[in-house]
C-alpha cells in the first residue's frame, strides 16, 4: 500500500469511530442545553445500551430473519436504554441540576459507577469480554488497495440516519423546538407553555437512545464489548462536544468526526514520524532519547487529548459555540 | 459578618469534670474505631452508623449538650491534643495481629495528605483537579525512578517525588489560568488519560509491569521493613510507616490549618466565591492560583512517593481515574475547605470500603450509590466549610487581638 492509501483507509476508519463518537457527544451537549448539567454517566449509558443488545439477541435472537434480529436489537437496546436514561435523570440527575457544578459532576460520576457495576455484577460473567454476534453482511469490496467491509457501510449509513432524523425531530417539530426554548431560556419557556419537565424527560429519551445505538452500533464494528468501554467513551464523548462547541448540536457531531479522525491519523503518522526521527538520531547523542518518545501506535489518544487541552485553551467555545460574555 | 447567630447555651462545668467530658469523648471515640477495625464481621459497621445516627440524633435535639462539648474543648484544647496524642501513639500496638487493617491505616494517612492537598485547590481555590491520581502517579515514579536507577535514599526521594510533581503542574498551568468550571474538569480529565497511557507505553517507566522492588524507606541504617518486637511481643513492620505516615499527615495538617487560617487561605477563598470580587479588590487571581495548584499537587506528589516507598511496587493501574475521583469525594464529603472534615473524609472513604469486604463485590456498586445519596441529601460534606472565627464572635469566646493581613 502506498502512504495516500494508508491515509484513505486510516480516514475510513477514522470516520467510523467518528460517527459512534458523534452520537454519544449530542448526548452531552442536548444534556448541557436544558439542564446545565454534563452527565459523566453518558458513556456508561452508551455502554449499556449494548449490553441491552446483548440480552435481547439472547431471547430474540432465534428469529429467522436476520434483518428483523438486526432491528430488533437497534430498536429494543433504544427503548430499554431510554427507559434507565429517563429514570436516572428523575432520580439523581435532576435533583442536582441546581447544585454547585462540582456537585453535579460527581453525582453522573457516582451514577456512572453504579451502572458499570451493576452490568459487571448483574450480566452473567459480566467482568469478562463479550463476543458481539455477527449479524451485518460479511465481506466487502475493493478500490484499488483499499478494503471497504459491508458492514461499516452499513453502519455508517445508519449513523448518519439517525443523526439526520434527530436534527430533524430538533428543528423542524413542536419537541425539538421545546427542547431548543428550555436550551436557551427556562423561564421564558415555561412562561410561553412549555412544559419544562416533560421537555427534560424527553431531552434524556432522545441522548439515551442516542448513545444506546452507538453502542450497539460499536458492538457490531469491534465483534465485542466489555462492562468498563463507558468510562472511555464517555469522557471522548465529552471532549468531542467541547471541541465542536457544548450546546451545539452540529458542533458535536463535528467535534465527534474531528476526534475519531485526529486519533487514526496520529495512530498512522507516529509510527513514521517515530522511524524518520530514529534514522536521524542515529549514532547521534539523541538516539536514546528519541527511543524513550512515546511514538507508538498505541499513544494516538495521548495526542487526540493534548489537541483537546490546546483546544480549551486557546477556544474554549469550541468551533461552533457561541462566546462566552462575562457578567458582573 | 453581621448574621452571626449566637451559641451560647453552654452549661458551666468545673475544671476536673470539663477535663473528664474531654478524656471521656476523645477515649470514646478512640475505642469506637478500634472496635470497627478489631472486630471483623460485618455487623459492627452497621451497628456503629446506626449509633452515630442515635448520637448526631441526639446532639441535634439537644444542643446545650453539643455546645458544652465544643466549649469544653475550646477550654481544654491541651489536655485534648494531648488525649488524642496517646490515642493516636498507642493506636498501632493493639493491631499487633493484625498488619493487614495496620497497612490500610497506613495507606489512608497517606490520603489525608494527598485529600489535604487537593483541597487546597478544590476547596480554598475552587479549581477543579481530576488529576489527582495522575500526579499521585508522578510523585510515585519520581520516587520509584530516583531510588532504582540512581540509588537515592527514600527520604530525599520523597522530597524530590514533591517538587517534581509541583513542578509538573507547569504542564496545567495555562489551562488552569484561562479555564474553569466544566472546561478545568475536563482539562484535567483529559492530562489524568494521557498520564496514565503514557505510564503504560512508556519503556523506562516499565510500561503495564511498572516498577518493582522499589526500595522501602529506611532511616540511618534501619529498614522500616524489620519487624518491631516490645513487650516481648512482635508487631508488623507497618508499624514503621504508620509512625512516619502520622508524622507527615500531622505536618500537612498544621501547614494546612496555617494556610487556612492565614490571609493566603482568606485570599483564596475571595477567588472561589467571586473571581470578578477578588480581582477588583486587588488580588492577582492567577498568581495565587497557581501557588494553589503547585502547593496542592507538591502533597499530593509526596503522598505518591510514600506510596511507592511503602509498598515497594507501582504500576499503572493503581493511578486511574477512579483513584482521581475517590481524592475528589474525600475532599467534598469531607467538607470542602475544612481540614477536620478533609481527615475525616480520607479515614472513612478509605477504611470503609475496606470493611465493606464482607460484600467484597459489591463494593463499588455501594461507593458509587452512596456518593449519589450523599451528595444529594447533604452536598456539604459531612463537616461544612464554617465561616472563619477570627474574632471569636461565633464560638463566644473572647475577643483575641487580630494581626493586619493588607499585603495581598
Amino acid at each position: 500500500m502506498t502512504p495516500t492509501e494508508v491515509l484513505i483507509q486510516q480516514l475510513i476508519n477514522g470516520l467510523m469511530v467518528g460517527i459512534l463518537y458523534s452520537l454519544v457527544a449530542v448526548g452531552f451537549t442536548l444534556y448541557f442545553g436544558v439542564l446545565d448539567v454534563i452527565n459523566f454517566a453518558h458513556g456508561d449509558v452508551f455502554m449499556l445500551g449494548s449490553f441491552m443488545a446483548l440480552v435481547l439477541f439472547a431471547a430474540f435472537g432465534a428469529l429467522p430473519y436476520t434483518w428483523l434480529v438486526v432491528l430488533l436489537l437497534f430498536v429494543g437496546a433504544m427503548i430499554l436504554t431510554s427507559i434507565v436514561g429517563v429514570v436516572t435523570e428523575r432520580l439523581c440527575i435532576k435533583p442536582v441540576s441546581q447544585s454547585p457544578m462540582l456537585i453535579s459532576l460527581l453525582v453522573t460520576l457516582g451514577l456512572g459507577i453504579a451502572i458499570r457495576e451493576s452490568v459487571r455484577l448483574f450480566y452473567p460473567r459480566g467482568a469478562d469480554p463479550k463476543f458481539f454476534p455477527k449479524l451485518l453482511p460479511d465481506g466487502g469490496f475493493n478500490i484499488g488497495n483499499i478494503f471497504i467491509r459491508y458492514d461499516n457501510i452499513i453502519i455508517f449509513l445508519l449513523g448518519v440516519g439517525i443523526i439526520i432524523v434527530v436534527n430533524l425531530l430538533i428543528t423542524r417539530t413542536k419537541m425539538g423546538s421545546a427542547i431548543r426554548a428550555v436550551a436557551q431560556d427556562k423561564e421564558a419557556a415555561k412562561m410561553m407553555g412549555v412544559n419544562v419537565d416533560r421537555t427534560v424527560d424527553i431531552t434524556f429519551i432522545i441522548g439515551s437512545a442516542l448513545a444506546a445505538m452507538a453502542g450497539v452500533m460499536y458492538g457490531f464494528y469491534y465483534g465485542q464489548v466489555m462492562f468498563n468501554i463507558g468510562a472511555m467513551a464517555g469522557v471522548i464523548g465529552f471532549s468531542a462536544a467541547v471541541i465542536g462547541g457544548l450546546g451545539n448540536i452540529y458542533g458535536a457531531i463535528v467535534g465527534g468526526f474531528l476526534f475519531g479522525l485526529i486519533e487514526t491519523l496520529a495512530a498512522a503518522i507516529l509510527p513514521s514520524i517515530s522511524l524518520s526521527l530514529t534514522s536521524l538520531a542515529a549514532n547521534t547523542v539523541f538516539a536514546g532519547f528519541v527511543s524513550a518518545l512515546p511514538l507508538g501506535t498505541e499513544n494516538k489518544r495521548v495526542i487526540a487529548f493534548l489537541v483537546v487541552i490546546l483546544f480549551l485553551v486557546f477556544k474554549p467555545t469550541g468551533i461552533l459555540g457561541e462566546k462566552e460574555y462575562e457578567r458582573v | 459578618m453581621a448574621t452571626i447567630t449566637m451559641k451560647s447555651t453552654s452549661r458551666k462545668l468545673s475544671p476536673a469534670a470539663g477535663i473528664a467530658v474531654v478524656l471521656g469523648v476523645v477515649g470514646a471515640v478512640f475505642l469506637l474505631f478500634l472496635a470497627l477495625i478489631l472486630i471483623q464481621e460485618g455487623w459492627i459497621l452497621i451497628a456503629e452508623i446506626i449509633l452515630a445516627l442515635a448520637v448526631i440524633y441526639y446532639l441535634k435535639r439537644n444542643p446545650h449538650i453539643e455546645a458544652t462539648i465544643k466549649t469544653q474543648f475550646n477550654l481544654h484544647r491541651g489536655v485534648a491534643i494531648m488525649g488524642a496524642a496517646v490515642a493516636l501513639l498507642i493506636f498501632p500496638f493493639t493491631m499487633y495481629e493484625n498488619a493487614y487493617w495496620l497497612y490500610n491505616v497506613v495507606i489512608a494517612g497517606s490520603f489525608i495528605v494527598a485529600a489535604l492537598g487537593l483541597n487546597l485547590q478544590l476547596g480554598s481555590g475552587g479549581m477543579v483537579n481530576l488529576a489527582g491520581a495522575a500526579f499521585y502517579g508522578v510523585g510515585a515514579y519520581t520516587a520509584g525512578l530516583l531510588a532504582l536507577s540512581w540509588g537515592w535514599p527514600p527520604w530525599l526521594t520523597l522530597l524530590c517525588g514533591g517538587l517534581v510533581t509541583a513542578i509538573s503542574s507547569i504542564f496545567l498551568f495555562i489551562p488552569v489560568m484561562k479555564t474553569r468550571g466544566h472546561y478545568l474538569a475536563l482539562v484535567t480529565i483529559a492530562f489524568q488519560f494521557i498520564v496514565v497511557i503514557l505510564l503504560d507505553n512508556l519503556e523506562f517507566t516499565g510500561g503495564p509491569q511498572g516498577l518493582k522492588n522499589i526500595p522501602l524507606f529506611s532511616l540511618f541504617g534501619y529498614s522500616f521493613n524489620t519487624e518491631v518486637e516490645l513487650f516481648g511481643l512482635t508487631f508488623p513492620t507497618y508499624v514503621n510507616f504508620y509512625f512516619l505516615i502520622l508524622l507527615m499527615s500531622v505536618v500537612t495538617i498544621i501547614v494546612a490549618n496555617r494556610i487556612y487560617q492565614s490571609w493566603v487561605g482568606v485570599t483564596l477563598a475571595t477567588i472561589r466565591d467571586d473571581e470578578i470580587a477578588a480581582k477588583t479588590s486587588g488580588v492577582q487571581i492567577n498568581k495565587w492560583k497557581l501557588i494553589a495548584f503547585s502547593v496542592g499537587n507538591f502533597f499530593i506528589g509526596i503522598s505518591g512517593a510514600f506510596y511507592a516507598h511503602t509498598v515497594g511496587f507501582i504500576s499503572p493501574p493503581n493511578f486511574v481515574f477512579e483513584k482521581s475521583l475517590v481524592m475528589v469525594s474525600i475532599v467534598i464529603l469531607g467538607g470542602m475547605d475544612n481540614v477536620a472534615g478533609v481527615v475525616l473524609g480520607a479515614i472513612l472513604l478509605i477504611l470503609l470500603p475496606e470493611k465493606l469486604r464482607f460484600i467484597s463485590d459489591y463494593r463499588y456498586l455501594i461507593y458509587g450509590l452512596v456518593l449519589i445519596v450523599m451528595l444529594i441529601f447533604r452536598p456539604k460534606g459531612i463537616l461544612p466549610f464554617k465561616v472563619r472565627d477570627y474574632l471569636g464572635l461565633v464560638s463566644g469566646a473572647k475577643l483575641k487581638s487580630t494581626k493586619g493581613g493588607a499585603e495581598v
